[in-house]
């Protein structure tokens, strides 16, 4: 996984600031030792109903923490997206 | 003149304009209602309606973070990142709060990323992006008062 322990705190304090009972997992090309750059790809799990401002909110503050560009895939149980799965079996549990 | 401040009386002119078009999308989408309707039930001339207003809310936004930008350097601002463009706007008394800024932002960078079909997200991001638009107008006369008082610029 290519990210540090304190882009792991950092990330799982402001998703859980949106998303306070938050299941976090790191997808996407951050989680292959093997390559470089890369944008944040987080996985959440919430049973929070409405996603779509916390969402919007916790992308842009992350993508002002990290200074990087991050993408969420928020699931809260409303309905299945093949992202989902692919995001919590290849992924890495951060929180 | 210096040429910077032309640049910015430049700027002034052209958000005049965009201004109008925002404003004209945003009476549109609430005179037909388009925020209490479901995306995946508008009509192809709602659709058009709620798609200009998607990019005029957007190119409103960009160019008015511009404009901040080039005031800012006015100001000899040292800017390493737009945080510092925030940081001076609210200190200038542009921006009531940076925060007002991040908030529009997201939505539009949120909105740009979803797929029609995500009704459950999308719906609550049109009826944001509509309450922003206040904000974004108060944000620009703020920063009209601040060129024309401050960098005489403007006037006319």
């Amino acid at each position: 996984m290519r990210m540090n322990s304190e882009q792991v705190e950092l990330s799982v304090k402001v998703i859980r600031k949106y998303f306070a009972d938050a299941t976090v997992w790191l997808f996407g090309s951050r989680v292959d030792d093997t390559r470089k750059g890369g944008d944040f790809d987080f996985y959440i799990e919430t049973t929070l109903p409405d996603i779509a401002l916390p969402m919007a909110r916790a992308r842009g503050e992350l993508t002002d923490s990290l200074g990087m560009k991050v993408d969420l895939a928020v699931n809260n149980h409303t309905g299945d997206k093949p992202i989902f799965r692919i995001a919590k079996s290849n992924g890495v549990r951060l929180a | 003149m210096t040429p910077h401040r032309e640049l910015i009386a430049g700027k002034l002119r052209h958000m005049r304009r965009m201004r109008e078009y925002l404003a004209h999308s945003h009476g549109n989408l609430l005179a037909h209602s388009i925020v209490s309707k479901p995306v995946g039930s508008l009509t192809l001339q709602e659709s058009e309606i709620l798609a200009a207003f998607r990019m005029r809310f957007s190119e409103f936004q960009e160019h008015l973070g511009k404009l901040l930008r080039a005031i800012a350097q006015e100001e000899e601002v040292e800017i390493t990142g737009f945080s510092d463009v925030l940081a001076f706007a609210e200190k200038a008394e542009i921006l009531a709060s940076a925060d007002d800024w991040k908030k529009a932002r997201d939505v539009r960078n949120q909105i740009n990323h979803e797929y029609e079909e995500n009704e459950r997200v999308l719906a609550p991001l049109i009826a944001e992006m509509a309450n922003c638009v206040p904000t974004l107008f108060l944000i620009h006369d703020r920063a009209v008062v601040y060129c024309t008082d401050r960098l005489g610029v403007g006037k006319n």
